[in-house]
This record gives structure tokens, sequence and C-alpha cells, in this order.
């Protein structure tokens, strides 16, 4: 997963242009260049589209500057997602559907012959202020990830 | 047609179809078993857009997975033909697709996918007829934003999830331009196992990873590398062609 880089694309995304206030998701792209190009995961369209059947709006770029990055492996990349504090604490199931999300994507795109699905992915807590962070990982199977719910009642503490 | 002619139809297909699976059947039959199913897959094609204009999501489905697999058996006996023709490495891809359409019919639930276990038989063909390839080229590449397969419209304006199925139609995003190469990368699980190796170095020479055959000399810059350990290698490295799934 990549690591949360506030870049000049993100500090984009967290001024004022949007209003965050309102919104819910942001996805971080993979990766952008000094000319203004956003490369996000293929899988965004999908993923977002999933969130917002759960009834979270994702905000990302959607310019002619953005492209797509399509990786032909086995393995499924889903995006880095950013949740701001206040978005948080006004829905603190958040994590747990987002994680649901992902179970579901992983669902859609893979087949009932793939006999055994595995999932890998962290959940970070950044506390700017304080300058610390607390972070989960989780690498299991997908029936595992109900698991990590009790993780996160943890971290939310 | 009724329901139950349908699926007599479906039921005769299939069996005349496998009993074309055999590789000793006579190449010219198993060619005109190969027209027979293309026209079947036409038709079952023409039930679904039936079902769907008359709005039977389930039936439609089904559909759906009947000319998958329809088209998945065809794939299998393009594949055998091919091997009798001497043309291995298309006779693979042939294999592959025929995985893949396996793959989408088998993701309808009800779908007459027949008593005959046909994913078995491939995994069979794949181990007897074809060599053992540890690694595959899997590339990442970056591409503009595609349209939905389902409705056309582009990809992220569209309630439509890629990997489902919506009244006989599989969701994925197509007409995409691909803009640069990210990576490549050697991989034990791709996603496209038509991606494998087509010719490799050895003793001097570019080898045929199908058939063993010598297919030239390296020439003196290659015979450099291969002298510090390096292996040259002509690789299927990505698939454009889009399957029919729908």
């Amino acid at each position: 997963m990549n690591d949360l880089k506030y870049t000049n694309v993100n500090s984009r995304i967290f001024s004022n242009e949007y209003d965050i206030r309102n919104k819910s998701i942001f996805f971080i792209p993979r990766e952008t260049d000094a000319k203004g190009s956003i490369v996000y995961l293929q899988s965004i369209h999908s993923f977002s589209k999933i969130l917002k059947n759960k009834g979270f709006e994702c905000v990302y770029e959607k310019g002619d500057n953005v492209s797509y990055l399509e990786q032909h492996s086995v393995d499924v990349f889903l995006p880095t997602i950013a949740i701001l504090l206040d978005f948080y604490l006004e829905n603190k199931d958040v994590i747990n559907l987002i994680i649901e999300s992902v179970k579901t994507y992983i669902s859609s795109v893979s087949f009932p012959k793939d006999e055994k699905v595995n999932v890998r992915f962290g959940i970070e807590m950044v506390d700017k202020k304080n300058n610390t962070a607390t972070k989960i990982n989780y690498d299991g199977p997908k029936e595992g990830i109900d698991e990590v719910r009790k993780c996160i009642k943890e971290l939310k503490k | 047609m009724t329901i139950k002619e349908i699926k007599t139809l479906y039921e005769k297909t299939m069996g005349e179809a496998i009993n074309y699976l055999t590789f000793c059947r006579d190449i010219s039959l198993q060619k005109k078993e190969i027209d027979e199913l293309e026209k079947n897959v036409r038709i079952f094609k023409n039930f679904k857009w039936q079902a769907n204009r008359d709005k039977q999501e389930k039936l439609s489905n089904l559909f759906f997975g009947c000319h998958n697999y329809l088209n998945s058996v065809k794939n299998c006996i393009e594949s055998i033909v091919l091997l009798k023709e001497n043309q291995p490495e298309r006779a693979w891809d042939k294999l592959m697709n025929a995985e893949v359409f396996y793959s989408w019919a088998s993701k309808v639930n009800d779908c007459l996918l027949n008593e005959f276990c046909l994913m078995d038989y491939m995994k069979k063909m794949e181990e007897l007829l074809f060599p053992h390839f540890k690694v595959y080229s899997s590339l990442g590449f970056t591409t503009t934003k595609g349209d939905c397969s389902v409705c056309s419209k582009k990809i992220d304006e569209c309630e439509h999830i890629e990997g489902n199925i919506y009244s006989g139609f599989a969701c994925f995003e197509k007409n995409k331009k691909v803009l640069d190469i990210d990576h490549s990368a050697l991989v034990e699980n791709p996603r496209d196992r038509r991606c494998v190796p087509i010719e490799i170095s050895e003793n001097g020479k570019m080898i045929n990873y199908f058939t063993l055959k010598e297919m030239r000399d390296l020439n003196e810059k290659e015979k450099e590398e291969c002298a510090k350990g390096h292996l040259q290698a002509k690789w299927a490295m990505m698939h454009f062609e889009e399957l029919d799934i729908n």
C-alpha cells in the first residue's frame, strides 16, 4: 500500500478546491509528476462505485491529465484512501464499510475457480498535531477480514 | 422455442462437442464441429438478447453462461486442431482463452455447465500437451479511461461494477488506449497466462520453447550476453485481443 504522502495534488484535494467537510473519502494518486500528470490505479473506477453504493462519495481527480495504471499480475491493487478526522468522527463505521467494500470488490473481480483469495492492507491513523501514527496491517484470506474489525475497535479508542 | 427445447438444444450441442475434445478425432471433423459451435454460440447470444429485451435477467444470465461455456469448448477443440497443425503457441493461446470463457460462464449461478468437467479436462490438456511454464510476463501500463462494456458510457459515468454480470452482459472496461509502459515483471501467477516464453537461448542457438526446434544462431552480441550468464528470450509480453465474452 502506498504511503500517505501529501504531494502537490493531494494538497490541492485537501485545499478549498473541494468541499471536504461534506465529502468523505479521498483517493490518493499512485504518483504525480512535475507536469501535473496524475496516475491512479485502474481499480479506482469500480471501487469508487462500490463505496458510492454504501453511501460515500469519493473524491479524486478526473481531468485529462489523469491516467490509470493497470497491472497484469493476478494480484488486485486498490487505491490508497485518506479520511479526514471530521468525517471519521461523524461516520465511525466508515472503516468497517470500506473493508466490506474491499471484500465486495474482490468477490466481483475474482472467479469461482480462484480457490484461495488473500488480502493485504494497512490502516494508518495519522495525528499530525502530535506527530504520531498508529498502524494495523492485515495479510491473510479474505474470510479473515472480519477479524480485523476487532483490531479496528482498539484503534478507535 | 420453449425453454425446454432450448435446454435440449444446449445439451445436444454440448454432447456432440465434447465428443470432439478427444485428441485423435479426425481434424476435418473437428473443424466442422468448431463451425457448428460458432453457429450455436451465435444462437445462444440471440436467445440472450431476446431474454434481455424481455427484461428476464436470470434467463439472460443463464444464456450468457451457455454461450461462454460453448465458446470454452470451441476454443479447446481449436487448441487441439492447432497442435495438430504444428502451431503450439497459438494452441496455447486458445487453451488459455478457453479458461477465460469458462471462468465467466462459471460466474453464473445455475449455469447449465454440464456434467462433463471441462476445467479438469483443460488442466489435463495443459499438463500433458504443453511445456511447464514456471514464470510468465506481467506488464504494468498506464491507459486512458475506457468505456463500460455493458452500457458503453465512460467507465466512471455509470453504475456497473467490473466483474459483475448484468442481464447477460459482463462488465469490464473496454476501448482503453495504452499510454505508457510502467514496468514489466516475471511472475508465477499472472492475470494473463498467454504471456509465456516463445524462444530461449541454449548452446548458441535460439530454441523454440514449445517445440524445442532450433530457430536461429545467436548473433555476436547475444553470445557475449550469454557468456555473462544472461539468458536471451523472446517472450509474449502482452495480448491486446479482447475476447468475445458478451
